[in-house]
């Protein structure tokens, strides 16, 4: 329970900030739309048609001092904190950076906010069952593992780019709604 | 098996291409109502698992 309270409640916490902040951009007309649709194109693309890219991401990672000598409960937490909002750890899938995108096109900032927060809590929610799992392959041989794991990510990545594909088309019908009204 | 198939270059081809129509289509139906924004708020929440979820391949 603490695990999961330790990966959501920041990622709900971060979130909800990040759809405020980005909310302030909603202010240019157009903008937000024109670049969230060309994002979603081009990755959704090349994610899709398994085409070579790298995802946007940072490569930082929990410094190993954070960690060792600290209680399991700290531990949890510093975990939780870094990886439940999913942003500054390594990250191999676009989509991630869509979201801020597609949290700014809320119209009004109350809404934006809950959309934000609900984010936080089912990528927090998501990633901390992914690593409550990932435990039980704890022993299990590191070759064997490590293909799995490469095997899953290409899996994820191509349903990742359908979905920022399904995206991009809305996204292309959204625009051309806002230009019939703008023009 | 049908991972295999899903994988080939036109099957890719295919569902990016439906993808895309079904999101545009799909958009252009709903975009003047209210239920537009649901639409999209549910979209985003469950990008949002889907990646988190997809990070268990990545401890």
């Amino acid at each position: 329970m603490l695990y999961i309270a330790a990966y959501v409640f920041p990622a709900a916490l971060v979130w909800g900030v990040i759809s405020i902040v980005f909310h302030l951009l909603s202010s240019i007309p157009l903008l937000v739309p024109l670049l969230a649709c060309a994002y979603a194109l081009w990755f959704g693309a090349l994610e899709a048609l398994g085409l070579p890219s790298r995802a946007p991401s940072l490569a930082w990672q929990v410094p190993a001092s954070w960690i060792t000598g600290r209680p399991a409960t700290v531990q949890a937490l510093i975990w939780g904190t870094a990886l439940g909002p999913g942003l500054v750890t390594r990250n191999p899938y676009a989509g991630m950076w869509l979201l801020p995108l597609l949290l700014a096109l809320n119209s009004s900032l109350l809404s934006a906010l809950l959309a934000g927060i609900a984010v936080g809590i089912a990528h927090g929610g998501a990633r901390v069952l992914g690593v409550l799992n990932n435990r039980k392959h704890m022993d299990a041989d590191p070759v064997y593992v490590h293909l799995k794991i490469l095997g899953a990510q290409l899996r994820w990545q191509y349903l990742d780019g359908l979905a920022l594909l399904l995206a991009g088309g809305a996204l292309v019908a959204y625009v051309v709604s806002l230009l019939g009204t703008h023009f | 098996m049908i991972e295999v198939w899903a994988t080939q270059r036109p099957v890719r081809l295919l569902l990016a291409g439906g993808v895309l129509v079904a999101g545009f289509s799909l958009a252009a139906l709903l975009v003047n109502q209210r239920s537009f924004t649901i639409a999209g708020a549910v979209f985003v929440v469950g990008l949002a698992a889907l990646l988190g979820a997809g990070k268990l391949a990545t401890p």
